[in-house]
């Protein structure tokens, strides 16, 4: 089990990773979204924001995220850091993510783009 | 007689039964939709299997061919692996023969010149038409991060195509199609981005999946030439009514009807009566050569 810290090094990490990617930055500018990050097995809740390209981490939750993103703290930090494809756990359903499929597309798409 | 049923993931409302005569044959052509359901697909797939000369995959792609690699669609591949006795083709075998010869047929009939801004809503189900605008000196915009993932992100290289095709691959295999592509009613459905009028305004050519156009296409489309296949009577009469010039269909037109390039490797596979494995893109192009394949270009 990551602590719940090492779970905002990896949403840090991951925000950092978009910020130094021109490419992706100019990608997302119109894409802007509140990411909830539920860690289950902790309890917390951090939230991404991607806003004009830019993407940051903020504690707690917003009232109305567009995605929320949930499973165990081990996984998320994987994810984050880019070390395991979310395609993997969301199908075997340890990832659950909620909100619009083109979203849902998105995200993975980002996700993509910076580990693949 | 030959048998060839089209298995699509598309509406029903393509449905067509015809029979045609190639290469001294009498072929039953047909096409189901399923409106999206890919349960409904597989089982159509297995019930067919062994009892007609081959299967079309409609809809949706098994395989992407992207600067000299394979990349694998994995509802597709899967759909294709119901059938164990019947080939299953989705038209990736052939996209790569007739859509270039299609291009160039349009520069020979002067409908294109070097310059042109080409449009294509899509270039990774197309790779080799984009390769042929390119060659011919068009200047490009493929749309697929802008129409297939929501991002307002033109790309104008093949090279970023390829990049982008290599980082997706993975999620290709796993990613449910009906995300990345619209099946069933979707289909019907149009969805035009304002955001995005901009690249149908400036192109001079627009060209790729007709589901993926029409989707997005602004009310106007004056003058500007349409290059495309699986063309009905309303998708023409759409392209009519919102002022294109041209439409080009990469399908030849049997009977007033382009269909769909799955339908036509499908037809090319029982005609060779080869296994698929062992039939080479030469085979396809001395067909196509023998049974005088062209696109059909309608001018309004």
């Amino acid at each position: 089990m990551a602590t719940s810290q090492e779970v905002v090094d990896s949403l840090e990490s991951f925000a950092l990773s978009c910020k130094e990617n021109d490419r992706l930055t100019v990608m997302i500018k119109d894409w802007n979204r509140v990411l909830r990050v539920e860690a289950t097995d902790l309890g917390t809740v951090n939230s991404l924001v991607t806003s004009g390209g830019d993407v940051s981490v903020k504690d707690g939750a917003f009232e109305t995220p567009d995605l929320v993103i949930q499973s165990d703290s081990d996984t998320l930090t994987q994810v984050f850091y880019g070390e395991l494809s979310p395609n993997e756990p969301y199908n075997d359903g340890s990832l659950r993510i909620k909100g619009s499929e083109e979203d849902i597309v998105r995200l993975d798409f980002v996700i993509a783009m910076l580990w693949e | 007689m030959k048998k060839i049923v089209s298995v699509s993931l598309g509406s029903t409302s393509g449905d067509f039964v015809r029979e045609i005569e190639l290469a001294g044959q009498r072929i039953s052509l047909s096409r189901e939709g399923t409106e999206g359901d890919i349960g409904a697909a597989r089982a159509r797939i297995v019930e067919l299997d062994g009892k007609v000369d081959a299967i079309g995959l409609g809809g949706i792609d098994v395989y992407l061919y992207v600067g000299g690699e394979q990349f694998v669609i994995g509802d597709g591949k899967r759909l294709a692996d119901a059938a164990l006795i019947t080939p299953v083709v989705d038209g990736s075998g052939l996209k790569n023969t007739l859509e270039r010869v299609v291009v160039d047929d349009l520069f020979r009939l002067e409908r294109i010149k070097a310059g042109d801004k080409v449009l294509m809503v899509s270039a990774l189900d197309r790779f080799g038409m984009a390769e042929a605008f390119v060659d011919h000196g068009n200047e490009c915009v493929f749309g697929d991060l802008i129409f297939n993932i929501g991002f307002d992100f033109p790309l104008s290289t093949l090279k970023e195509i390829e990049d982008i095709a290599r980082k997706y691959r993975s999620r290709l295999l796993t990613v449910p199609f009906h995300m990345l592509y619209p099946t069933g009613a979707a289909q019907e459905v149009c969805s035009a981005n304002p955001t995005y009028a901009k690249y149908y305004h400036d192109a001079d050519v627009i060209a790729g999946d007709a589901h993926l156009i029409l989707k997005h296409m602004p009310e106007r489309v004056d003058g500007k030439g349409i290059v495309t296949n699986t063309t009905r009577q309303n998708t023409m009469s759409r392209f009519a009514e919102a002022g294109a010039a041209w439409v080009m269909t990469t399908t030849p037109n049997i009977d007033g009807l382009s269909s769909g390039t799955n339908v036509m490797e499908a037809v090319l596979v029982a005609l060779l009566e080869k296994p698929t494995s062992e039939i080479t893109a030469d085979d396809y192009s001395t067909l196509i050569e023998q049974l005088s394949w062209r696109g059909s270009l309608t001018v309004f």
